[in-house]
């Protein structure tokens, strides 16, 4: 059941970086998360959705305003522009400049046109992560429960410290996470394996050495 | 030689930034690579926190803030006789800009986000420096 949530969320993950809707800097925040920040994606995107959605509501109403204060506007969307650019919200911060250049060049049509696609990106881009972060929540707290790499996801910190012996090694991820998993804890890959035995088989240095050979 | 705003050997670090998405994305990652951090919302607030006598080994400076800029912040800062490496972090990617930013005293510039691998090489540069 647990893989099968896990595989959800990893394919969910990656369709939403293969449509563009995120980017790497979604991924990089993932990472940041540890036992000091568990949730720590969930609460900057909240945060995300909250400014952003009051930065339309704003530039809105400038665009209203007669005249316009195009500076002022400006002034918002770029505002905007770095809020969706820090958390990776990829699609929406495009539109966002595709925005911001109809009011530098003064097209009302364009402009109408797209602060409308605006809107639709932001609430599609709210709805996707939403169910996103509902399975993430589904998993609870088995952040220190590894897979093989070949069937799902990895926890985010023990794979990295895997990857990075396996690289150093000039083994191919794959290989090296396999026999790593199976010298140092004496499981068979797709077992489940706990982050600090995984962390012992990274710092087991003969165990990567066997692996290289 | 650390900045009188760290309280262990750990290089200290202040963020200067308005917006609270990028001070808690900042901060989060700069003490995920092992930094002790402080942040504050705009140039001003930066500069009273060295005249107050307080010191840090990073400044990250945002471009645009209200009451007091980056680059008007790092130009007082310089004036002031500071010695710490000051890094610009901006929304803004236009090449003409960075060099305005740049001009007013920073050691570097950077588009934000900030990535675990720009961290990680402005903490490189600080050791050798040091």
């Amino acid at each position: 059941m647990e893989s099968t949530l896990h595989q959800q969320i990893s394919a969910m993950k990656q369709s939403l970086l293969d449509e563009g809707f995120v980017d790497g800097h979604f991924v990089e925040l993932e990472l940041l998360e540890d036992g000091d920040n568990l949730h720590f994606t969930e609460e900057i995107i909240t945060l995300f959705f909250t400014d952003s959605a009051r930065l339309i509501v704003d530039v809105e109403k400038e665009l209203n305003n007669d005249p316009i204060d195009y500076s002022k506007v400006d002034k918002i969307l770029h505002q905007f522009k770095g809020s969706s650019s820090s958390v990776g919200a990829n699609r929406v911060r495009l539109q966002g400049t595709k925005l911001r250049e109809s009011c530098k060049d003064g097209d009302v049509e364009g402009w109408k046109a797209a602060l409308k696609q605006l809107k639709k990106e932001h609430a599609t881009l709210k709805e996707k992560l939403d169910t996103y972060f509902q399975l993430v929540k589904q998993l609870g707290s088995e952040k220190k429960t590894m897979w093989h790499p070949n069937e799902g996801q990895v926890d985010m910190l023990a794979k990295n410290q895997l990857m990075k012996m396996a690289i150093t090694k000039d083994e191919k991820v794959e290989f090296g996470h396999k026999d790593m998993v199976k010298k140092g804890t004496g499981k068979e890959p797709g077992k489940v394996v706990t982050e600090e035995e995984a962390v012992k088989v990274v710092s087991d240095e003969e165990s990567v050495q066997m692996v290289a050979k | 030689m650390r900045g009188k705003g760290s309280s262990s050997s750990k290089i200290s670090t202040l963020i200067v930034d308005d917006d609270p998405l990028t001070r808690r994305i900042h901060k989060v990652l700069l003490t995920k690579v092992g930094l002790e951090t402080q942040a504050v919302e705009n140039g001003k607030e930066a500069v009273d926190l060295y005249r107050s006598g307080a010191s840090f080994d990073l400044i990250l400076m945002d471009l645009e803030m209200p009451i007091m800029d980056g680059p008007k912040a790092t130009k007082e800062l310089r004036a002031m006789g500071v010695q710490s490496m000051i890094v610009g972090v901006t929304a803004r990617d236009l090449e003409v800009e960075k060099q305005m930013f740049m001009a007013s005293g920073l050691d570097d510039c950077y588009v934000k986000p900030l990535t675990t691998d720009t961290v990680t090489a402005l903490v490189e540069k600080l050791n050798k420096d040091n």
